[in-house]
C-alpha cells in the first residue's frame, strides 16, 4: 500500500523531531485532496509504526486541504469538484501528484499551464510548545 | 515547522540500494538515455540487479527504448509500487507509468517534487544499484537532486557525466564542475560518447574514470530492441569497458 510508506515517512519525522526537541504541543498532519490518500489506512499505519518506535504517547489531528488550481493563461481558478476524473485518473494522481499536469487542463481556456495553489500532497506541521 | 514525510520515504525504498548513479549532461543530444540503457545492460550482465529512474519529465524516453510502451503496465502495489520488470533483471520507474505514456509539463517547484515523490513511493526490492536518468542541463532540478541524494541514500553516489568528445562540450563539463562538487564531493565518473579518434583530457584527474564509448553509425537502428542493442559495437566497447574496471562503479 502507497499509504504504509507514506505513513513510514511521517512517523521518522515525527520520531526525529521528539528527540531533537522534545514532544510538541500539537501535531496536523495535512491531507492534500489532490493526493487523496486514505485516512483510515494511513490511521493504521501510523499507530503501527508510532508503536514500534515507542511513540505511542504522540498525538496528531488530520487535516484535509482542498485542491485549488490557477490558469497562469486566463487566471481562472477551480477545484477538483469541476473535473469529473475517472477512478484510473484518481489513482495515477494519487502516486505522483504531479502528474494532474499531463490529465487535467483548464476547464476554461484549455491551457496545461497552471499552478496547483493547494491541497497538493502530505505535509506534516509541528507547533511548538510555548517556551 | 512543516516537515515532508517524502524524504524519510524515499530513504527506506533506497534502504538496500548499494549503489545510485545520477547520470547527467550539461549539454542535450549527448546519448545519455541510450547510455542509461547500455550502461542498465552492462551492470546487470555483471549480475547485480538493477533500477533506473526516468526523471526527464518533460521528455522521457527510457520506456520506448526498453519497449514498455507496447504493453500495459499494472501498477503493483506494496510500499508504494514495485516498478515494472523491463528486462531480465532490469526494473523501470518512469512517470509515464501514472500518465499514460504522456509527458509530464511540470514546472520549477513541480518537477522537483515530482522526482521527490517518485523516489518515496518507487520500491526498489530486489534491486542493487539505481541509475537515474536526468533532463539534460545542470538546472536546479539536477542541483537539487545531487543535493537530495546525499540526504536519503547512505551507500555509493557517483554522478555519471555524458558528453561528446568535441571540445565545445569538454569545456562545457569542464565549467560545470564547480557546480556539481559544491552539492556532490564524491567521487564521479565521465563517459565521452561516440568518441573517434584521440581526446585531449585535461580534466581526467576531477574523475574517477573515464570511458570513451566508440561513434556507432549504426546505434540509432539498433535501437529498436534491446537485443539489437546488445549487438552494437558501442554496447560491447562499454560493456569491456565497465567489466574490466569495476571499481570504476564500486
Amino acid at each position: 500500500m502507497h499509504e504504509s510508506v507514506i505513513a513510514l515517512g511521517i512517523v521518522c519525522e515525527i520520531d526525529k523531531h521528539v528527540k531533537s526537541s522534545g514532544p510538541p504541543a500539537r501535531i496536523r498532519v495535512v491531507l492534500g485532496e489532490l493526493q487523496n490518500v486514505d485516512e483510515v489506512v494511513l490511521g493504521e499505519y501510523m499507530k503501527m509504526y508510532l508503536e514500534e518506535q515507542g511513540l505511542s504517547e504522540v498525538d496528531y489531528v488530520f487535516e484535509w486541504e482542498k485542491a485549488r488550481f490557477r490558469c497562469s493563461a486566463c487566471g481562472y481558478e477551480w477545484s477538483l469538484d469541476e473535473l469529473g476524473l475517472t477512478d484510473s485518473e484518481r489513482e495515477s494522481i494519487h502516486f505522483l501528484p504531479e502528474a494532474v499536469y499531463a490529465i487535467v487542463k483548464c476547464p476554461k481556456c484549455g491551457s496545461r499551464v497552471y499552478d496547483v495553489l493547494s491541497g497538493r500532497g502530505v505535509r506534516i506541521v509541528i507547533e511548538e510548545k510555548a517556551r | 515547522m512543516i516537515l515532508d514525510p517524502r524524504v524519510e520515504s524515499a530513504k527506506h525504498q533506497l534502504r538496500s540500494v548499494r549503489a545510485v548513479y545520477p547520470v547527467m549532461s550539461v549539454k542535450g543530444g549527448v546519448g545519455k538515455s541510450t547510455l542509461t540503457v547500455m550502461l542498465s545492460l552492462a551492470l546487470r550482465e555483471l549480475g547485480f540487479r538493477v533500477g533506473v529512474l526516468d526523471t526527464d519529465l518533460s521528455n522521457p524516453s527510457l520506456h520506448y527504448l526498453y519497449g514498455l510502451e507496447q504493453r500495459k503496465v499494472d501498477v503493483e502495489e506494496d510500499e508504494g509500487y514495485v516498478p515494472p520488470l523491463v528486462h531480465d533483471g532490469i526494473r523501470l520507474s518512469s512517470p509515464v507509468i501514472f500518465t499514460e505514456g504522456g509527458i509530464l509539463p511540470a514546472r520549477d517547484k513541480d518537477s522537483v517534487n515530482a522526482v521527490l515523490e517518485l523516489l518515496a513511493i518507487t520500491n526498489w526490492r530486489d534491486v542493487d544499484v539505481v541509475l537515474i536518468d536526468t533532463p539534460p542541463g545542470i538546472h536546479d532540478e539536477q542541483l537539487r537532486l545531487l543535493k537530495l541524494m546525499s540526504g536519503v541514500h547512505t551507500g555509493i553516489s557517483r554522478p555519471v557525466i555524458v558528453t561528446t568528445p568535441f571540445k565545445v562540450s569538454l569545456a562545457n563539463v569542464s565549467r560545470s564542475l564547480d557546480y556539481i562538487n559544491s552539492l556532490h564531493k564524491g567521487e564521479k565518473i565521465l563517459v565521452i560518447n561516440k568518441h573517434r579518434g584521440s581526446d585531449e583530457l585535461s580534466m581526467q584527474a576531477s574523475f574517477k574514470c573515464v570511458l570513451r564509448v566508440p561513434w556507432d553509425e549504426r546505434l540509432d537502428e539498433r535501437l529498436v530492441s534491446l537485443e539489437e542493442l546488445l549487438q552494437s559495437k558501442a554496447y560491447a566497447e562499454l560493456r569491456r569497458q565497465v567489466h574490466s574496471g569495476k571499481d570504476c562503479f564500486f
